[in-house]
């Protein structure tokens, strides 16, 4: 018996290549498992990270390919397929949102580090480093980034940290140069970049033409960059790092670092998968509300994001963020 | 003075040049045509496509990746008006018809553009980063951006003297204003919209080429560009080549100026707000209060 497992990812578009490395750490993960009840065919989509496409193809997912259960990618398609998910009852694992809501309903869950542990340990290290007066870029129409923003407002309360500019715009924009000329003479400390590519690159590209010189930070974003050695010596808070058996497992088979999101998606396809094996009987199908509470009921997971990872009651696996810094050209966690 | 103004003005003009490109070309193919077309847009993304083509798939210099491109944009435009529009002219379809045959072929080459090239940004600059910039008033501009406002200005320069002393031009005009009685002075009415639309298209490469310098192209690019050209063409009256000049810095300093004081996110608001507002109350643009 065949369980169909769908996947809506980017695999083209701007942040084609961490798709594409997701989409190879999901085949390692359906590799790694052995001695199942049922076969398993994962059906791949490529949603573009746009989410009128998410729902498109999650449509076909469920209504064509008739698949057991769901994986997205990223905040804003995971808002798209959280009422469809829901809707349809199927159940719905987004492996890279940093908007929680998308874990809305019952149907609906998200395996990624929340922007409260993301935005707790950037204020640490604005402390950590004694920097007071912080300007924003940010991309106003991403979920993500917008929660992103929100957790970093409620924690920098109470701190003697300010932010003395937050500059919005919207995705697709490539002019920054008025937004940059309104706070080029502000007393500003670090800029945080809270942009995917292209606009990440272009901002910054354009604050330096315009001689603007302070350093520039990042929650998760620079991650997103298809050059990241743009961001040399900078450091950032990044979403929970892999287990080094991953990364090793990764490198082996596809000579290639994991990047961004990969180790998410691993833990992801393989907490789908044992949790059919879990309530299946090999002969059958088990339910979609069988599955959902399956996998709702995970405990002690041990995969490439740490061991004993479990859904807290909001149906999101807490893990912890990172700091991180560019040198040489590469992404090394600092702490 | 307040110390950003110099800067606004500076980022109005460049974005006004840039504008001014696509509104130069959808405008002469209007006033030629008397139709909306749409895939002008898409035209100057096969500009900048071109020329990136050229440039780093092939390593040519850049002289001849840009020659390239201006030709690949012309090419295009031209064989558009021969397989599409010059046939629906014949059988006499209406504007709206043509207008979507235009959105129909702006699509299709949009789709054929993100297959070939992928649909990730990049960027025409050999120097990302490195750009040489000057200041004037307090306010900074880069080289390429120099290049881009000579290269607009001459273009507009350029135009206006051939509509001005060319036979081809003053055949133009005579098409614009009635084409029926071009037809009958004896001016071959479709050799002079297939050279409009070589012109106009080109005009638009050269937009699309400028944008791969200084920020950057990818296949969707064509409908935010063609946004702009058309409202700054209703701002400066359609069919109107200058008032289409004026429109584009108009539409330009009121966007930077307006997000100066509101946020960045409103730029595109602040652009259709605008349209809106001449629709209505000055639907015949800024230099004719009727129509």
């Amino acid at each position: 018996m065949t369980v169909k497992i769908g996947v809506t990812l980017p695999l083209t578009g701007d942040v084609a290549m961490l798709g594409q490395n997701s989409k190879k750490a999901i085949e390692m993960a359906m590799e790694d498992i052995t001695d199942t009840k049922y076969n398993y065919e994962i059906v791949f989509e490529d949603d573009q990270f746009k989410p009128s496409v998410g729902v498109t193809t999650v449509n076909k997912l469920i209504s064509v390919d008739k698949v057991s259960a769901l994986l997205s990618f990223g905040s804003p398609v995971g808002n798209s397929v959280n009422p469809v998910a829901e809707s349809q009852e199927v159940a719905h694992i987004n492996f890279f949102a940093s908007d929680m809501n998308v874990a809305n309903g019952l149907y609906n869950f998200v395996n990624y580090t929340p922007p409260y542990k993301d935005a707790k340990l950037f204020v640490s290290e604005l402390q950590r480093r004694e920097i007071k007066n912080l300007g924003i870029f940010e991309v106003q129409d991403n979920p993500g980034a917008a929660a992103i923003t929100q957790a970093l407002e409620e924690e920098i309360k109470g701190t003697d940290i300010n932010i003395v500019a937050n500059k919005k715009f919207n995705t697709g924009t490539r002019d920054f140069r008025t937004l940059i000329s309104e706070v080029k003479n502000e007393n500003i400390d670090i800029y945080l970049l809270q942009a995917s590519s292209p606009e990440l690159e272009i901002v910054y590209k354009q604050m330096r033409e315009m001689g603007v010189q302070v350093p520039v930070t990042s929650i998760e974003t620079f991650e997103f960059s298809s050059d990241i050695s743009l961001f040399e010596g900078s450091w950032y808070v990044n979403a929970a790092d892999p287990e080094k058996w991953f990364v090793d497992e990764y490198i082996s088979r596809y000579s290639d670092s994991p990047k961004f999101g990969a180790a998410n998606g691993y833990d992801s396809i393989q907490i789908i998968v044992r949790a059919i094996e879990k309530v299946g009987n090999g002969k059958t199908i088990p339910t979609n509300e069988k599955i959902r509470d399956s996998i709702q009921n995970t405990k002690s997971f041990d995969g490439a994001l740490g061991k004993n990872l479990k859904f807290d009651d909001d149906g999101i696996v807490v893990s912890d963020a990172v700091v991180r810094e560019i040198q040489g050209g590469s992404p090394v966690t600092i702490k | 003075m307040d110390s950003i103004i110099p800067q606004l003005i500076v980022n109005s003009i460049i974005a006004g040049s840039i504008y001014s490109l696509v509104a130069l070309g959808f405008n002469l193919i209007f006033g030629t045509t008397k139709f909306f077309n749409l895939a002008h847009g898409v035209v100057a993304a096969i500009g900048g496509y071109g020329a990136f083509a050229m440039l780093k798939m092939f390593d040519q210099n850049i002289l001849i990746s840009i020659i390239f491109g201006i030709v690949a944009a012309a090419f295009f435009g031209w064989l558009s008006e021969k397989l599409i529009y010059r046939p629906m002219r014949k059988n006499k379809s209406s504007g709206t018809v043509m207008l979507v045959a235009s959105l129909g072929l702006f699509t299709a080459l949009q789709a054929v553009i993100a297959i070939i090239f992928t649909s990730q940004f990049k960027t025409l600059s050999t120097n990302v980063g490195r750009t040489k910039v000057y200041e004037i008033f307090g306010g900074i501009i880069t080289e390429t951006q120099v290049v881009i406002l000579v290269t607009a200005i001459l273009i507009m320069i350029g135009l206006g003297l051939m509509m001005k002393f060319t036979k081809l031009g003053k055949a133009i005009k005579a098409i614009s204003d009635d084409e029926e009685v071009a037809k009958i002075v004896g001016i071959n009415t479709n050799k002079v919209i297939a050279k409009v639309f070589i012109i106009g298209s080109a005009i638009a490469g050269v937009a699309g080429i400028a944008i791969g310098f200084d920020t950057g192209i990818e296949p969707t690019m064509g409908m935010g560009l063609l946004l702009k050209g058309v409202i700054a063409v209703i701002i400066g009256g359609v069919g109107n080549v200058y008032g289409g000049v004026a429109g584009a810095f108009f539409l330009s300093f009121v966007e930077n100026f307006g997000i100066w004081k509101i946020s960045g996110e409103w730029k595109d608001a602040i652009a259709f707000t605008v349209l809106l507002l001449f629709l209505i109350f000055r639907p015949g643009g800024i230099f004719n209060k009727k129509k």
